[in-house]
C-alpha cells in the first residue's frame, strides 16, 4: 500500500514540480513573490474545461492552445501591473497578487459558479499495472512536467536568451550594459512562468476538477516547494515538488486530507530553520 | 568627434554629483578622466551609458545625440562601458561572461573572432573557461570584465578604474593592453585614480574635482601642471 502511495505521490509531485518551476523562475529572476500564480492554474483549467465542453478539444490537446494564451495572458498582466512592482517592499507585491488571486477567483465564482467541473479524456480512466498501479493521466502529467521542467533548464543554460535571463539575475546594470533590454526579459520570464501554469492547468484537468478556490492550495504548495528547493533553483524545484507530492498523498491517506495545508506549514518551518536556504540554493546566491 | 559632452548635470535623488561638465572624445584618442575618489567619475560615464535617471545637458554620439536611446540601445551603438569593480555574472562562467559580452546582433556575429583577440590577449582566461568569474582573483575578474568589454565590439570604450585594487605588475600589463586599442582602432575614455600611467598613455586628460572639471588639456600639460603634481603626484 505505502508503495502504491508513494508512486502515485511522485507522479502528482512532478506536476507541482512544473508549477513550481514557473513560480522559481520568477522569484529568482524578477525578486517578485507572485500569490496569484494558483490562480493562474485555475484559469488555465477553466479554459481547458471550455475547449472541452465546447469544441470537445481533448485536455491534451488543448496543451497546445492554453499554454500560450497563458504565455500571453502573463506578458499582458506583467505590463499591466507585475512591471511596477519590480523592486517593490514585499508587502506591496503580496498584497497586489493576492488582490489579483482574489480578483480572478470571484470571476470564477461568478461565471462558473462553484461546482466542479471535469474532463474526460479517452485515457482518464486506464492505469498501467507494473507491480503498483499508475493511471494513465497521471504518468502521462508526469513525463510531460518533468521533460518540459528539464527543457526549461536546458533554455537557461544553454541559449542566448537563457544566459541573458540569468545574467540580468545576477547582475541587472550589467545586463544592461551588455545591450540586454532587462525589461524584456522581465516580461519574458514572467510570460514563461505564467505559460507554465497554463500547461499545468490542462494536463491537470483530467486528474483533478477545476473549481473556483483550486488555486489557493497549489499556490501554499508551491510556495513550499520553492522554499524547499532554494529559491531560484530549477533542480531544488523539480525535487521539492516530488517530495512534497509524495507527502501529501502518503499523509492524505493516513490523516485526514484536511490535514495537508498543517503539513505543508510544518515542512516550511522545519527547512527554513534546518537550511534556510533550501536543498539547492546558496545563501546570498542565485541559482540561476 | 566621437563622444561631446555638453553641460552635463547629473543628480541622485537630490544630490547633485556633477556639475556643467564637458567633454570630448576624438576618434582613436585615448582620453583620461582623472580625480580623486567621490569627484563624479563614475556618474559621468554612467550618465554617457544612460544609467543615470536623472540628468541635464546634452551627449553626443558621432554626432548623434543619444539623451533618449536607451542604455542597451547604446551598447548596440558601439558605445561600451566595463564597469568600476568589474561587476562580471558571478554565477555565469569566464565563458559565458565573454559570450554575454557579445549579446548584441553585430557583436554576435563577430563572436569567434572577438573570442580569439580576448583569448590572444588574455591567455589566462582560455584556461579559466568554465570557471565561475565570482570565484577568480580580482586581477582576474578585471580581465574578464575587459575581455567581455571587447566581446561587445566597441566603438568606444569607457574603463571604469580598471586597475583599482590590483598589484603592480598586472596593471602595468593593462595599461599596456589599453595602449594596444589603439592598433585595434577603439577609441578609449579612462577613469583612473592612477594619474601618472594614465597621463603616459593618453592624448589628453580632464580633471574632475567635486563634480567639476577643473582642468583639461594635452596630458604633457597636466603632467607639468602644479595642480597635478601638488595633488596626484605627491611632489
Ligand atoms: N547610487 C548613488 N546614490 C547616491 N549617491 C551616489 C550614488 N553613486 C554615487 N553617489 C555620489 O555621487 C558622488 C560622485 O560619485 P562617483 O561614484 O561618480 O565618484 P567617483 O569619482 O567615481 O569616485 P570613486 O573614485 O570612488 O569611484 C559621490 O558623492 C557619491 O557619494
Ligand atoms: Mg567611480
Amino acid at each position: 500500500m505505502i508503495l502504491q502511495l508513494i508512486a502515485g505521490g511522485i507522479l502528482i509531485g512532478g506536476v507541482y514540480a512544473l508549477m513550481a518551476v514557473g513560480l522559481t523562475l520568477i522569484f529568482g529572476v524578477m525578486r517578485i513573490v507572485n500569490f496569484a500564480h494558483g490562480e493562474f492554474v485555475m484559469v488555465g483549467m477553466y479554459l481547458t474545461f471550455i475547449l472541452y465542453a465546447s469544441l470537445g478539444i481533448d485536455p491534451y490537446l488543448s496543451v497546445l492552445i492554453v499554454t500560450p494564451f497563458m504565455f500571453l495572458l502573463g506578458w499582458m498582466l506583467n505590463g499591466l501591473l507585475i512591471k511596477r512592482l519590480i523592486g517593490a517592499p514585499h508587502v506591496t507585491q503580496i498584497f497586489v497578487t493576492v488582490g489579483l488571486s482574489m480578483l480572478l477567483m470571484s470571476l470564477a465564482l461568478i461565471i462558473f459558479g462553484a461546482d466542479y467541473l471535469s474532463v474526460r479524456s479517452p485515457l482518464t480512466t486506464q492505469v498501467l499495472d507494473v507491480g503498483v498501479l499508475l493511471g494513465v493521466p497521471q504518468v502521462i502529467a508526469f513525463i510531460i512536467s518533468m521533460m518540459v521542467s528539464v527543457i526549461i533548464y536546458l533554455f537557461l543554460k544553454k541559449t542566448f536568451i537563457g544566459k541573458a535571463i540569468r545574467a540580468t539575475t545576477q547582475n541587472r546594470s550589467s545586463a544592461t550594459l551588455m545591450g540586454v533590454d532587462v525589461k524584456k526579459i522581465y516580461a519574458l520570464t514572467f510570460a514563461i512562468g505564467t505559460g507554465l501554469t497554463g500547461l499545468c492547468a490542462a494536463i491537470l484537468l483530467p486528474i483533478y476538477p477545476a473549481y473556483p478556490t483550486i488555486g489557493l492550495g497549489f499556490v501554499l504548495m508551491t510556495f513550499v516547494v520553492v522554499v524547499m528547493g532554494g529559491l531560484g533553483s530549477i533542480p531544488g524545484a523539480m525535487i521539492g515538488g516530488i517530495i512534497i507530492g509524495v507527502i501529501e498523498t502518503v499523509s492524505a491517506f493516513y490523516f485526514d486530507p484536511g490535514w495537508k495545508e498543517a503539513f505543508y506549514f510544518v515542512i516550511f518551518i522545519l527547512i527554513l530553520l534546518i537550511r534556510p536556504q533550501g536543498f539547492f540554493g546558496q545563501i546570498g546566491a542565485e541559482e540561476l | 568627434m566621437m563622444l561631446k559632452i555638453k553641460s552635463l548635470n547629473a543628480y541622485y535623488g537630490d544630490l547633485q554629483a556633477i556639475r556643467d561638465v564637458s567633454l570630448e572624445v576624438g576618434h582613436g584618442e585615448i582620453v583620461a578622466l582623472l580625480g580623486v575618489n567621490a569627484s563624479g567619475k563614475s556618474t559621468t560615464v554612467r550618465a554617457i551609458s544612460g544609467l543615470i535617471d536623472r540628468m541635464e545637458g546634452e551627449i553626443y554620439y558621432n554626432k548623434e545625440l543619444i539623451n533618449d536611446i536607451p542604455p542597451n540601445q547604446r551598447t548596440e551603438m558601439g558605445l561600451i562601458q566595463v564597469p568600476e569593480g568589474r561587476q562580471l555574472f558571478p554565477f555565469l562562467t569566464v565563458r559565458e561572461n565573454l559570450e554575454m559580452g557579445a549579446f548584441t546582433k553585430e557583436a554576435r556575429s563577430k563572436l569567434n573572432e572577438n573570442l580569439e583577440r580576448v583569448f590572444a590577449l588574455f591567455p589566462e582566461m582560455k584556461n579559466k573557461e568554465k570557471q565561475l568569474a565570482g570565484t577568480m582573483s580580482g586581477g582576474e575578474q578585471q580581465m574578464c570584465a575587459i575581455g567581455r568589454g571587447l566581446m561587445s565590439n566597441p566603438r568606444l570604450i569607457m574603463l571604469d578604474e580598471p586597475t583599482l585594487g590590483l598589484a603592480p605588475l598586472i596593471v602595468k600589463r593593462i595599461f599596456g593592453i589599453i595602449e594596444e586599442f589603439r592598433a585595434m582602432r577603439i577609441t578609449v575614455l579612462l577613469i583612473e585614480q592612477n594619474v601618472k600611467q594614465s597621463l603616459k598613455i593618453a592624448d589628453r586628460a580632464y580633471m574632475l574635482s567635486n563634480g567639476k572639471i577643473i582642468k583639461e588639456g594635452s596630458s604633457s600639460e597636466l603632467m607639468n601642471s602644479d595642480d597635478v603634481v601638488q595633488g596626484y603626484l605627491g611632489v
